[in-house]
């Protein structure tokens, strides 16, 4: 299961406030890195396990300003498996192509370290990209070994014209 | 002058057990947290890999003695460790450490432990273990967890948590917590033949797995009736069928000290009726 999913939104049509701001407000010089809503019924924000060091990770090498869409409480959820999850991040097109080739060597370091095969770890991602009042939601799943293709599809739906708004 | 044998001990394979000269790194650690933290920072980590090395010869031992728990704990947090390490820092190759770790992988391959509980949770608060600030990315207090400052290792504690629910995985983050039932207990006779054929901690050795036909379907003859008893020919029944083979395990030893034996049939299962 190696699986690209995309859909189209409008900003102004996402319910939360502190996404819909993080997004409407982000910029060429910013990574921001936004929570799930609700957790196995649970309400409030969490991010996936171990974000804090994709955050680091994310802000040593782009350079770029790393925000948190909700920053008040930080809470990580923690999941059964050994999937690689994680924060769904938004950046504007023109961020996308640091951030697609970061998620590669993260996820490409992390496993190796480990000495794993990356044909079986799994990786489970969400990118939003801003372009004008929408964005292109991203989510891919599937194995290590095929992000880098994932983030080569994805650079080139996301600077597809048909999706310019 | 101490460094040169620090280093010279880690570069020694087979592993030499040094326990005063470990002794000495750790108080010579104490003394440069105060005075000199880039040597603090230094010492630290040759020591973990003194550790480390030491561990890896006392699991050998602990699996020759049939410690099968204890050594799986020990191989759990010496793999965490090196895991660890390797995200901060670069382990010069002579010290085997990346051996060590490649072997630990193996050994845990041959565990009867499939089977483990994982948590499922949220982490409502996490600590800095060196200045006690809530973990929080937007907000960092400059310290990260898997770092060293001053000779101490930063970790993060959790100090509030909601736990949803308790499952059991196959392949859970951690490796300590391994399912047991009440009325079995673990089947340990693949490791116990690959300790058997192993002579110390050193000997260079793989493993290959196949699927094999179990031994009443070995030797089935296509137009022959077939082994399951159906009075069909083997041909129109069972042959090509997923049952009819067995999980088979090869274990080959580079340079053998002493003979394994061939064709070795070891019980199946990861379990078997407590005695």
């Amino acid at each position: 299961m190696d699986e690209i999913k995309y859909v189209t939104n409008a900003i102004e049509q996402i319910e939360d406030n502190y996404v819909r701001e993080c997004i409407s407000g982000i910029t060429d010089n910013q990574i921001a890195l936004i929570p799930l809503i609700g957790f196995r019924g649970k309400e409030g924000y969490t991010y996936p396990e171990g974000t804090t060091d994709f955050f680091n990770y994310l802000k040593v090498q782009s350079s770029k300003d790393m925000k948190l869409a909700f920053d008040d409480y930080y809470n990580e959820n923690v999941m059964h498996n050994e999937w690689i999850r994680l924060a769904e991040i938004v950046v504007t097109c023109g961020v996308l192509p640091i951030v697609t080739g970061l998620i590669v060597s993260f996820i490409t370091d992390k496993v190796k370290r480990g000495k794993k095969d990356l044909q079986k770890v799994k990786v489970d991602l969400g990118i939003k990209v801003k372009k004008g009042s929408k964005t292109i939601d991203f989510s891919f799943e599937g194995d290590a070994s095929k992000l880098e293709e994932a983030m080569r599809i994805i650079m080139e739906i996301a600077n597809d014209d048909g999706h310019n708004s | 002058m101490m460094m040169d044998t620090i280093v010279n001990n880690l570069s020694e394979w087979p592993i030499r057990i040094d326990v005063e000269l470990l002794k000495s790194v750790q108080n010579n650690l104490v003394q440069a947290k105060i005075s000199n933290c880039t040597l603090a920072n230094e010492l630290w980590y040759l020591k973990q890999f003194m550790l480390i090395r030491m561990q890896y010869v006392k699991i050998f031992d602990m699996l020759k003695n049939k410690q099968y728990s204890e050594a799986w704990e020990s191989l759990a947090k010496i793999e965490n460790t090196i895991i660890m390490i390797k995200d901060t820092f670069e382990i010069p190759q002579i010290y085997h450490i990346d051996y060590i770790l490649e072997y630990i992988h193996k050994i845990q391959k041959f565990y009867p432990y499939k089977f483990f509980t994982s948590r499922e949770e949220i982490i409502k608060e996490m600590k800095c273990g060196i200045c006690g600030t809530v973990v929080n990315p937007a907000k960092s207090c400059g310290h990260e967890a898997g770092r060293v400052y001053c000779g101490v290792l930063c970790t993060y504690e959790i100090t509030k948590l909601d736990l949803i629910s308790l499952a059991i995985v196959e392949n859970p983050y951690d490796k300590y917590a391994v399912l047991k039932l009440s009325d079995k207990e673990h089947n340990y006779d693949l490791l116990d033949f690959l300790m058997n054929g192993l002579s110390d901690a050193y000997e260079e050795w793989d493993y290959m797995e196949k699927q094999v036909p179990k031994p009443e379907f070995k030797s089935a003859f296509m137009n022959k009736p077939c082994p399951c008893g159906s009075n069909k020919k083997y041909k129109h029944c069972c042959y090509g069928k997923e049952y009819t083979l067995m999980p088979h395990i090869e274990v080959i030893i580079k340079n053998p000290k002493k003979k394994l034996g061939d064709n070795i049939i070891i019980s199946n299962g990861l379990w078997k009726d407590k005695e």
